[in-house]
């Protein structure tokens, strides 16, 4: 479980760029963690290190990777976790309502795990507002990304507005999903 | 669904909630569930829960009233400010303006229920959370056994990865090895060999599986004690080492050092044999060409001196003992400088052997050694500095040859040679001042008569003019004659110098110059060479053959004919002419001085010595073919 995360980024960026291509940018960003193991805790700054190689070895911008880590993601979690994202809601709306407290929830039972922590505010009958609370800066694009993902998997015509960044007490990421 | 109203009383609640804490909207604590006082004393009705605890998660911008509103129904997290561990799990719910926690302890181990100050009464019966403990303790055991039980089957795993690869590197070792390798079962069948012993024995493996050592290797220069003691060993179950000729298929042998050793299952029975064949023909061949060297060594009539590495002597043969007269214990340890050099040995040529010694080459010198007796000898030293296999320096040898009778022969020769220099040195200037002491009284009796003549023209009767001209010639021939003697003593082997002398030109213009009678035809047969000489002396050697080869003709119509053939070698040129001819009996006498068979009036007896004394100089030949009355031959061989 701890790992789901690394699996999904080594995923990712064999799917897109090829396994050849993969171990260099492993060997490039440096981070040293098992990406076949769900048992390695993963962190923020995995993504981080991982999308910046990635970007310097394919020419690519970095916040577009780490978008689509983002939503590599979801994807994964869908094919390879499939039991973590059931009956965790049936609408998008609902998923994402439940989405600080599994998380909270999977804090509790990983201790060792920095679960990210998410708040949801504005629950509107069209619209809601996501809180990403975390440590690591520039991990925005991650989080629009794995949003984006989730409306794939819902297969709903939402749309994913980054709002504001806050940094009063911790540093948030505000985004707006409206339907 | 009914409009039930629950109303409990604080007991009654504190039954179903045992950690329950009630708020107010200062966020005081206004009452508590019976359980929350054992598990976290300090939490008192009236004190301030923000003082004691903080919202872990979720998220909340500060802990207040209006932020519980806001997460109200959610999974709530509570962290006690001071003790981490201390975690309470559970949601807020309103009540009024109360704020009520619902919750119970967080908790991770069985054992921690008993750390807390807990027991199973502490919490409400519904309240799954030591039972899932209890199971997550099972499933911790469980998990735990696994995992030795994992260690366990990886270690395994390693332990039989690396056997299979140690067992890869022995097959490896076995087959590829460059010495025979063959296992046998205890009765000696062979029933693995590797291919050293196939290449060795000329074998196929096919002809070899199922056979002894014994059947393959056995001929008829095995030696029967070797092969018995080899034999014996093996049938007791011991390991052997054995060197023994080994047969090849084509009937012939290699010398083998055969090494067994028994393979025994874990009961102690033999259950198999190994052996290893290693081909020991070149160290034996080795071994009997040190015997032959040693041997040599030994034997040789030189004198043969071994030195280590520190110059000490180490080994010497029999000769170097009664050369130099010591025994062995008077010389093995000693330095051979010290011993057996003495006042008059050469110290430049001492540095010498040092110098090459030092370098690593070889020398080779002559110097006095004194035996133990103290008398001094010559020897001729050769000698070399040895190297180990690393190339390190570590000893020398030398051979050294007793000279002593050569140098005195030698010296001997040198004597006699400075005091013959010294013979003809005087010799030659005797002959000068002669000559010249002659030359001079000659020179005024022909003044003398040619006064008198002058004085007396006129007055003088026939036959004394005569006598006068009789003087005259006789005084030319003493002064030929003096000439002659002064030319020869010249001629030696210090003027003969080498240019390119072009024979043709130099006869031709013999011929021109010398006076040769009209009845006499000298002629030149072909193209005469250019040879490597002195152009006066070879003139004079030519000279003098064609003069006494005109001077001596008797026929009317005289023929003298000079030649050359060229050889390999040498180039041989002959003078023949068709005149009186030279008894063989004087074929010798004529090149000796002062021996003139003829009575010419001009003979000198010189001419022929000096052409013989300059043919010597150049290490030719001269020889005479004649006939008398016909004619004679002159043949002169000169080297290229």
């Amino acid at each position: 479980m701890y790992g789901i995360i690394n699996v999904a980024i080594q995923d990712y960026a064999v799917a897109n760029f090829g396994q050849e291509k993969w171990e260099v940018i492993k060997q490039e960003s440096g981070v040293d963690v098992d990406f076949t193991l769900t048992d390695s805790p993963y962190n923020d700054t995995v993504a981080y290190k991982v999308a910046h190689a990635t970007a310097s070895e394919m020419n690519l911008n970095p916040d577009d990777v780490l978008q689509g880590l983002g939503e590599g993601v979801i994807a994964t979690t869908n094919i390879k976790f499939n039991s973590f994202l059931d009956s965790r809601g049936n609408t998008l709306k609902d998923y994402l309502v439940n989405l600080p407290s599994f998380h909270n929830r999977i804090a509790m039972i990983y201790p060792e795990l920095n679960a990210p922590q998410f708040k949801v505010s504005h629950i509107e009958d069209d619209s809601l507002q996501i809180h990403y609370v975390s440590h690591t800066k520039g991990i925005k694009p991650f989080i629009k990304g794995y949003l984006i993902g989730l409306t794939k998997l819902f297969n709903e015509q939402a749309t994913v507005t980054f709002l504001e960044s806050v940094s009063n007490g911790r540093q948030q990421e505000i985004f707006k999903i409206s339907w | 669904m009914g409009d039930f109203k629950f109303t409990f009383s604080e007991d009654n609640f504190s039954q179903i909630f045992p950690f329950y804490i009630l708020l107010d909207e200062t966020l005081t604590v206004t009452s508590q569930g019976k359980s929350i006082a054992k598990f976290y004393p300090e939490l008192k009705p009236g004190v301030n829960f923000t003082d004691h605890f903080f919202i872990k998660r979720p998220y909340v911008d500060a802990f207040n009233a209006a932020s519980l509103s806001e997460i109200i129904n959610q999974l709530t997290i509570l962290q006690c400010n001071t003790n981490p561990d201390i975690v309470l799990r559970g949601q807020f719910e309103t009540m009024g303006s109360y704020f009520l926690f619902a919750g119970s302890p967080w908790l991770f181990s069985v054992e921690e229920v008993k750390q807390r100050n807990l027991t199973i009464f502490d919490f409400a019966n519904y309240d799954p959370q030591l039972d899932l403990l209890q199971i997550l303790r099972k499933q911790e055991l469980t998990t735990l056994e696994l995992k030795e039980q994992l260690k366990i089957n990886t270690d395994q795993k390693e332990e039989l990865k690396r056997d299979r690869e140690e067992l890869n590197r022995l097959s490896l070792v076995a087959s590829a090895n460059e010495n025979a390798i063959v296992f046998t079962h205890p009765n000696a069948e062979i029933f693995w060999c590797n291919d050293a012993y196939t290449r060795l024995t000329g074998y196929s493996r096919e002809e070899i599986i199922g056979k002894t050592p014994v059947d393959i290797g056995r001929t008829a220069l095995t030696d029967d004690d070797a092969l018995n003691e080899m034999v014996n060993h093996f049938y007791k179950g011991e390991s052997f080492d054995v060197e023994i000729a080994h047969g090849k298929k084509d009937g012939s042998f290699f010398w083998t050092r055969a090494q067994g050793q028994p393979i025994y299952d874990e009961n102690g029975t033999v259950v198999q044999f190994f052996a290893m064949v290693q081909d020991m023909t070149l160290e034996k061949e080795k071994e009997e060409q040190l015997v032959l060297l040693s041997l040599i060594a030994q034997k040789n009539m030189n004198a043969v001196l071994i030195c280590d590495s520190e110059g000490k002597i180490e080994w010497v043969n029999p000769s170097f003992n009664t050369l130099s007269g010591y025994s062995n214990a008077e010389l093995i340890g000693q330095d051979p400088v010290a011993l057996l050099h003495g006042p008059e040995t050469s110290n430049e040529t001492l540095q010498y052997v040092s110098d090459q010694v030092s370098k690593g080459e070889a020398y080779s010198c002559e110097l006095i050694h004194y035996n133990k007796a103290g008398k001094k000898y010559w020897v001729h030293i050769q000698g070399q500095a040895l190297y180990d296999k690393n190339g390190d320096y570590s000893r020398f040898f030398a051979i050294l040859e007793d000279i002593t009778q050569r140098k005195q022969l030698e010296r001997q020769k040198m004597e006699l040679v400075e005091s013959l220099e010294k013979s003809n040195k005087e010799l030659e200037d005797y002959a000068q001042i002669v000559s010249h002491d002659l030359k001079s009284p000659l020179r005024s009796i022909n003044s003398l008569i040619a006064w008198i003549k002058e004085e007396n023209e006129g007055n003088l009767a026939e036959q004394t003019l005569q006598y006068f001209s009789m003087i005259d010639n006789k005084l030319e021939k003493m002064e030929h004659l003096i000439q002659g003697v002064l030319t020869y003593s010249k001629i030696d082997k210090t003027d003969i110098a080498k240019e390119n002398v072009d024979t043709h030109e130099i006869i031709t213009n013999i011929i021109n110059i010398i006076h040769i009678p009209q009845q006499i035809t000298v002629s030149i047969s072909g193209q005469l060479p250019v040879i490597r000489a002195d152009r006066f002396r070879t003139q004079q050697l030519f000279q003098n053959l064609i003069s006494n080869a005109v001077n001596y003709i008797d026929k009317p119509q005289g023929l003298v004919e000079i030649g050359c053939k060229e050889e390999k070698k040498c180039f041989t040129f002959y003078v023949k002419d068709n005149g009186m001819g030279i008894a063989k009996e004087n074929h010798e006498k004529v090149f000796k001085i002062f021996q003139s068979l003829a009575k010419n009036e001009k003979a000198t007896g010189l001419g022929l010595s000096i052409v013989k004394k300059i043919i010597d100089n150049y290490k030719g030949k001269i020889w005479i073919e004649s006939e008398k009355g016909i004619g004679t031959t002159f043949y002169v061989q000169l080297p290229k």
